[in-house]
């Protein structure tokens, strides 16, 4: 579905050149649920926003459901984008629009009639139990309520590829897992394919099937989770993702995020 | 009392409906170029929506430079241009034309400090949806904004009050030329201090009419 070939990605800072990826190649499969796990500053992030291209790639080639994307005309690419949803930490929903409206948002955006967008905005705030929210804004809603409404908002356009940017990083471990146990139903529902970037082992041994672990912009080690209990970690950071009771509690705390110590 | 203000009335009525017409038309016409402007400040910015560094620093130079410009000095010195544009230097219409003069860059600064505080994360995501520029900014920017729109339309309707009791120097007259000749030019510091609780009312209506709307507009919190 994904396929991410010998890409790099530079950024300039202050301090220089810095290689966010450095010649990173992936494969995911149609209805895989791929995590991609590191501490702050391994690239994971910006790997997958070269999914939906929000980050161009300075090289290497990337296609998603046998398109190459890179190769695209912008107008194409906003084509693109539309069959592939995103979800983020800090949900992003518009604080302006009613949770209704911002499950519309992607559809309007689509120019998609007023009465089919209604039809399918009720389908999607379903999906994830929100109906009776839909008339209220978001100030009014939990960081986890948030999340869902931003879950719905992903699929109102029917994407193929879900994207997740340490989605469950700013809510508390209960509503941690109601997050991740919808995304694991409309993976199944849907038979969406769904990318999550976490610093969490929590969040990938609950909901992953495959895993890529990242340090300094390189895919340091890659594997099906079934394959865990047998795997010697190669390197230093698996080692530490993997021996440490499942968490990762020396990750530099962001303000208000919460750190699952499990 | 009453009987000093009586005579004058019909005059203290023509200077308000001039200072309405000054004030209304120059911040109409300022709102929407200043927006205009000052959504151009924004998405030309360096790592903003269309990234056209040379452009943004002109547009910045411009801004500054009628910015700086005191606006009694500013009436002055455009008057060639209000003559171009109106068709004669002095009077209520002529007076219109430095305040928009004034107003466009003033409220295109407002605008562009407005847009600067819209969350960068929902616009990503509406790039993410595939949105394009111009829903980018006509969605997403000015819906996130719109409560701070209301108010910075709130600051330069009080402030052009306040700019509009310059103009009586180009004949434009209003609400502050009035308070002018009669409490200046003729020593009656009873009308000049009626005409400035009379200002002080009128400003204090429109801040809390800004305020309401800002409040109905707002829903952050």
């Amino acid at each position: 579905m994904i396929n991410i070939n010998d890409v790099s990605k530079k950024f300039q800072t202050a301090d220089g050149e810095f290689n966010a990826v450095s010649s990173v190649s992936l494969n995911i499969e149609e209805g895989d649920i791929f995590g991609i796990i590191g501490f702050s500053g391994a690239g994971k992030s910006t790997l997958m926003r070269m999914i939906n291209l929000l980050e161009r790639p300075d090289s290497g080639a990337i296609t998603v459901d046998g398109e190459n994307i890179l190769s695209l005309s912008r107008k194409e690419l906003l084509k693109k984008r539309k069959t592939i949803g995103m979800i983020f930490q800090h949900f992003n929903l518009l604080t302006n629009r009613t949770v209704f409206d911002n499950v519309a948002l992607p559809l309007e955006l689509a120019g998609v009639s007023r009465k089919e967008r209604k039809a399918r905005v009720l389908e999607c705030l379903e999906t994830v139990d929100l109906l009776e929210k839909a008339k209220e804004y978001p100030a009014k809603l939990s960081g986890g309520q948030k999340q869902r409404v931003a879950i719905a908002r992903a699929i109102t356009t029917q994407p193929k590829v879900l994207l997740c940017d340490e989605p469950t990083s700013a809510v508390d471990p209960q509503t941690k897992e109601i997050i991740l146990d919808y995304l694991k139903r409309i993976r199944e529902e849907l038979g969406i394919t769904i990318v999550i970037v976490t610093h969490e082992m929590n969040v990938v041994t609950r909901i992953c099937n495959k895993v890529a672990v990242m340090e300094h912009g390189k895919v340091v080690e890659s594997f099906p989770l079934e394959e865990i209990p047998k795997i010697e970690p190669k390197s230093a950071i698996s080692k530490i993702l993997f021996n440490e009771s499942n968490s990762v509690s020396e990750e530099p705390k962001e303000e208000g995020e919460f750190v699952y110590v499990g | 009392m009453w009987d000093r203000i009586s005579p004058i009335l019909p005059e203290m009525q023509l200077a308000l409906w001039q200072t309405f017409y000054m004030v209304a038309v120059s911040v109409t016409i300022g709102v929407i170029l200043g927006t205009l402007v000052g959504t151009l400040l924004y998405i030309t910015r360096p790592g903003s929506l269309l990234k056209m560094p040379a452009t943004n620093a002109v547009l910045n130079v411009f801004v500054n430079i009628f910015r700086s410009i005191p606006f009694l000095l500013l009436t002055i010195a455009i008057i060639p241009f209000t003559r171009l544009i109106v068709g004669t230097a002095i009077g209520t219409t002529a007076a219109i034309v430095p305040m928009t003069i004034s107003c466009i860059p003033y409220f295109a600064r407002l605008i562009e400090s407005t847009l600067l505080e819209v969350n960068r994360g929902v616009i990503e995501a509406a790039e993410s949806m595939g949105a394009n520029r111009f829903q980018l900014v006509w969605k997403i920017l000015y819906s996130e904004a719109r409560a701070g729109f209301a108010n910075n339309i709130t600051i330069l309707t009080v402030s052009f009050i306040s700019y509009s009791t310059i103009v009586g120097i180009v004949g434009g007259g209003g609400i502050g030329d009035f308070a002018i000749r009669y409490g200046y030019n003729r020593y009656d510091t009873e009308i000049m201090m009626i005409t400035i609780v009379l200002i002080i009312v009128i400003v204090q209506v429109i801040q809390s009419v800004g305020n309401l709307i800002v409040k109905r507009l707002d829903k952050r919190i």
